[in-house]
């Protein structure tokens, strides 16, 4: 079994409005591709209610950082009362989602993931000595890195969602916008 | 009593295998392999759940799938269907002998419950589709030194049972992963994602 530590523990972004249920979904999977995870797509789920669609989908991108140390996030995404909708931008139709949406993410580091150090008692305590005394620096950096990428993918969710926002709502022209207000 | 056998002759032998005096009369089967079969050595992977509730074309939902494996030369095998409405249980075993060695293995796993059949109208044409909770559990795997068609199991002896352990742990481990292994996952994501795109999910696509 290896050593499991929780880096990242439950970051949270709550919306509720409008959004593109595929544009979430490909945000997240361009950006798990981008910073070199490997995608694992436990479960996907989708029921059609009278209410709306609930979906839920839970992702465990994970890395091999190096030989020693693998990173894992778990993504879980719920939404929930989904309906179609269609908005106009620029003019132009646009079909989206309106909804309640939550998403959890979590950092777990695996370290000795490989079980190599854990096969006889002498392995294993040297193993724990080396982790928490010798190798701290590193693990503390690999425990950096894990918090980084989890940070920017819940900086990535929370900018597309609040992107969305205020899409329905009509832009107010301050009196300088005004033509020939210059 | 102590055994006639030697230590060699106890190391080289295979086990289960009938003695010469006695020849018992072969069984023919089809071939087809038992849902309970043991694990392979690569091991079978769990990959994901599709998760899905609704209304659906199961006929060609299982055209689809059963297509898209065949095109890509797997041999499709179903130990187990089992319909007893409102349940509907189905079990399939893709194999493909990639190598004399390795095998690719795709195990679908497809459980419907509170099954009804509903008629619908699509594109002003009715038609007969499902309704109900649908459970799809995909899983891949690699086996290594697989039975040959007679049925018979190689690497079976105690030594060659190490030997084999050994190459996989030691020697073949990183370029098994890299050639195979990796491969076949990403031939699953794609198998993955022909499912998602059929059922018309809201999450699909899929970047690998």
């Amino acid at each position: 079994m290896p050593e499991q530590r929780l880096v990242v523990d439950h970051l949270t972004v709550t919306y509720s409005g409008i959004f593109n249920i595929t544009e979430l979904y490909q945000l997240v999977d361009n950006f798990i591709r981008e910073k070199g995870f490997d995608k694992r797509e436990l479960r996907n789920q989708e029921h059609v209610t009278p209410e709306g669609k609930y979906i839920e989908l839970e992702l465990q991108p994970w890395k091999k950082v190096s030989d020693y140390v693998r990173h894992n996030m778990r993504v879980l995404i719920r939404m929930i009362k989904v309906k179609e909708v269609t908005i106009d931008v620029d003019g132009k139709k646009k079909k989206m989602h309106k909804g309640k949406v939550y998403v959890i993410i979590d950092g777990l580091m695996y370290t000795d993931f490989e079980g190599r150090w854990e096969q006889r008692p002498f392995y294993f305590f040297l193993r724990t000595i080396f982790d928490k005394f010798i190798y701290r620096t590193y693990t503390g950096q690999f425990e950096d890195l894990l918090v980084e990428n989890c940070g920017q993918l819940y900086q990535t969710i929370k900018g597309y969602l609040n992107m969305h926002r205020y899409v329905s709502a009509p832009m107010k022209r301050s009196p300088r916008m005004e033509p020939g207000a210059f | 009593m102590p055994s006639d056998e030697t230590f060699f002759q106890k190391l080289f032998s295979k086990p289960n295998e009938p003695s010469s005096e006695v020849r018992e009369i072969p069984d023919y089967t089809s071939g087809v392999p038992d849902v309970h079969d043991e694990m392979p050595v690569g091991g079978i992977a769990p990959f994901g759940i599709i998760k899905y509730r609704g209304v659906f074309d199961l006929n060609k939902l299982y055209k689809v799938m059963v297509r898209w494996l065949k095109s890509r030369r797997f041999e499709f095998h179903e130990p187990l269907y089992r319909f007893k409405p409102p349940e509907l249980i189905l079990n399939w075993r893709a194999e493909r002998k990639k190598t004399p060695f390795v095998k690719d293995i795709i195990v679908v796993n497809l459980d419907i419950r509170g099954y009804e059949e509903v008629e619908t109208i699509v594109g002003g044409v009715k038609k007969r589709m499902v309704k109900g909770r649908l459970t799809l559990n995909l899983n891949f795997g690699n086996e290594t030194g697989y039975a040959d068609i007679f049925g018979q199991k190689r690497w079976n002896s105690v030594i060659e049972r190490h030997l084999k352990s050994f190459l996989h742990r030691f020697v073949i481990k990183r370029d098994f992963e890299l050639l195979h292994l990796d491969a076949l996952m990403y031939e699953t994501w794609k198998f993955h994602k022909v499912i998602k795109d059929y059922l018309r999910m809201e999450c699909h696509g899929n970047l690998y």
